[in-house]
């Protein structure tokens, strides 16, 4: 594991810039507490109640007391910003982790053990793909309340068992039939030893991968579904959109860009890490893909 | 391949049958129906009510009525506009959401091949090709509604260059006999001949020559913009064009980095092939060895990954509709999911899959086509 973190986040340029890019929104989702209890004054500060009765009328431009500005119902944007990223970082990666997981067992069990148990998982897998998971959440959101891990863990299932589990069943179904395997099974291996010890090796960079772009789509998902009011997060970077799209214009001091701009361009860059960190994962695994100097492509 | 069309066909078949379970089952697991969003109705009235739309029999016999409409394409009528069935809404609707979708996509797709392919061949590290990176990754991630605002922001409310409601204008349409569909189909079947046009006369350059396929291409667009002026309809084209633009643009600006950069992953991956190593000894220049040797190859992997894309891409189309007031199919699904109203919800829903499943088929078909081991393969005579 020390090796796979070196090798992904460190010595890989693109990884270095994405982990960093989600250690500065960890910095941000932790800092938001803290500051709160110590130095922003909670009556002024709150993400969803705040108000500052200095300054009116209301939103108003970036300052040295609000360094992005206050929104139309004078809450500090920054304060938002940070509460926000708590929230993606934790819809994102139990997103991830949920569907990479499922992906992985639902594939690894479909191609090694084929029959019944492939043809029960890939019928739920057929019928998921049907299902773009943002549509479905749409309806589900009618029926509960949408919390945020409770929309990561409904995007992980539907993300997870749809298409990446039919990527990952093709893949490791290359691998069974090796000959490693066959000698595994001979010399007495376990199927769970072998499922482990042989055959995950080889589908975990797909996993992954289907980690990062999970990821990436529940915030994406999450900001969509924020932004048409079918969840129950009170503050997140798609209702701050959502908020000042709607807003925009009960400024007398001009459209209100400048409460625009961060939350977008947060989910941006918190996508972008994820899309870098993925590239990092898909070099690591295949040197082929690292760049060599022209011509001396090393050959398999 | 006859038997691995007839396997694939009945798979899909049983696919639609689960999937059509799923959605039924997840539709009346919510709380409410369509009768309990009219406030203040008299209870006497939504019994009545209820027992004319069928909500009142034993969810069994729901289902199976439901079943039975699917597979005769009798999806009901709605509960929202009871003066249409839910197939006619959808017909209505489709091609809106077609002549929103298909272009952008097919635009998409080509945009982000063509960069994709010139930035990874000749291979060098370039401040152009480190920024259309940056500009790829931020396609990929940016948020649609906010990319739609700001657009809107800038060309409908400053510029006040494109028009942000609506499909057509309607003092211009006010006059005219024929219904805005018509020519939204023919205006795709005009786009999708275009595109079809331009690449077979493409194909004929070898024989040709640059000049005369340069030629012939102008005179196929003229030829296809005349025929529109003496149809009589290119001011009403145009229109819907000039409504088009932005969602267009927005849709173009949020799918194209990513095929931008899966193209030129799929470009790098194979450069060092010995193909590629060939055909630049045996001395073609290096536009040729890209374009004819190394990205007809590099496409093929980027087929399989339309099967994530595609959803994303129907739900951004969705998205814009509500946004623009684009009256597609998107629009009706907002409309039944807050109403309720559960044939149509069912019928969009299902359209949304056929859509898909339709999608998957096909290219499964067209890889088997193109990669004879995939049709050994299904058959089991290679592992």
């Amino acid at each position: 594991m020390g090796d796979w973190l070196k090798g992904v986040a460190l010595e890989n340029t693109k990884g270095l810039v994405g982990s960093i890019i989600l250690a500065i929104f960890a910095l941000m989702a932790l800092s938001h507490p803290i500051l709160m209890a110590w130095v922003w004054n909670r009556g002024i500060y709150h993400p969803m109640t705040g108000f500052d009765p200095d300054i009116a009328p209301h939103p108003t431009f970036p300052s040295l007391k609000h360094p992005l500005g206050t929104d139309s119902f004078g809450r500090d944007v920054l304060s938002q910003l940070l509460y926000g990223a708590g929230t993606s970082l934790g819809v994102g990666l139990t997103a991830g982790f949920i569907a990479s997981i499922l992906a992985l067992s639902a594939g690894l069990a479909s191609a090694y053990f084929g029959g019944k148990v492939e043809a029960l998982l890939m019928a739920l897998c057929d019928v998921l793909i049907l299902m773009p998971p943002p549509i479905i959440l749409l309806i589900v959101g009618l029926l509960i309340d949408m919390r945020w891990p409770i929309l990561a863990l409904l995007y992980g299932v539907l993300a997870g068992l749809g298409a990446p589990a039919a990527i990952i069943k093709s893949w490791a179904q290359g691998i069974t039939v090796k000959a490693f395997v066959e000698t595994a099974k001979v010399s007495g291996g376990g199927n769970f030893y072998i499922l482990r010890r042989h055959i995950l090796p080889y589908v975990l960079p797909a996993g992954f991968l289907f980690m990062t772009f999970t990821a990436s789509g529940a915030v994406l998902t999450e900001a969509f579904l924020s932004f048409f009011g079918r969840t129950r997060i009170r503050m997140s970077w798609g209702t701050m959109i959502w908020f000042t799209q709607l807003t925009f214009y009960w400024s007398p001091k001009g459209p209100q860009w400048h409460a625009l701009f961060p939350p977008a361009l947060a989910i941006i860059a918190f996508c972008g890490a994820f899309y870098l960190l993925s590239k990092a994962v898909e070099e690591f695994y295949d040197p082929t893909l690292r760049r060599f100097p022209w011509g001396t492509k090393p050959r398999s | 391949m006859g038997r691995y069309l007839f396997h694939r066909l009945v798979r899909a078949f049983i696919t639609l049958v689960l999937f059509q379970t799923a959605l039924f089952l997840l539709i009346h697991a919510l709380p409410g129906d369509f009768v309990s969003t009219a406030v203040g109705l008299p209870p006497i009235w939504k019994k009545a009510l209820r027992t004319y739309l069928g909500l009142n029999l034993p969810l069994w016999q729901q289902y199976l009525r439901w079943m039975k409409g699917f597979f005769t394409g009798n999806f009901g009528r709605s509960f929202l506009y009871p003066h249409y069935s839910v197939t006619a809404l959808l017909f209505m609707a489709l091609p809106k959401t077609l002549l929103l979708l298909v272009p952008a996509t097919v635009s998409a797709w080509i945009l982000g091949v063509l960069v994709g392919k010139r930035m990874a061949w000749p291979p060098k590290h370039s401040l152009l090709n480190a920024s259309a990176t940056a500009l790829a990754v931020a396609s990929y991630s940016s948020f649609l509604p906010w990319v739609a605002f700001i657009l809107v922001q800038i060309f409908a409310i400053r510029l006040r260059w494109f028009p942000a409601q609506s499909e057509v204008s309607l003092e211009l349409w006010a006059d005219v006999s024929i219904s805005s569909n018509i020519v939204m189909v023919w205006m795709l079947a005009t786009f999708i001949a275009a595109i079809g046009g331009w690449w077979i006369i493409g194909k004929r350059a070898k024989r040709w020559g640059t000049t005369v396929v340069f030629a012939v291409r102008a005179l196929f667009l003229v030829a296809l913009a005349l025929a529109w002026l003496l149809k009589g309809w290119g001011r009403l084209a145009l229109d819907i064009l000039w409504h088009l633009a932005l969602p267009f643009i927005t849709l173009l600006a949020t799918n194209f980095g990513e095929i931008m950069l899966l193209m030129r992953t799929s470009m790098t991956l194979l450069r060092g092939e010995d193909f590629v190593l060939l055909a630049k000894a045996k001395g073609l220049d290096e536009s040729r060895v890209r374009d004819y040797h190394l990205s007809r190859i590099a496409i093929l992997p980027l087929l399989s990954r339309f099967l994530l894309q595609f959803p994303l891409l129907l739900l951004g189309s969705f998205i814009l509709e509500k946004i623009f007031f684009w009256p597609g199919v998107g629009v009706l699904l907002f409309f039944a999911i807050d109403y309720q109203d559960v044939p149509l919800l069912m019928g969009v829903l299902s359209l949304v899959g056929i859509l898909l499943l339709a999608s998957h088929v096909f290219l499964d078909l067209a890889l088997a086509w193109l990669d004879p081991r995939l049709r050994w393969r299904m058959h089991g005579r290679l592992a």
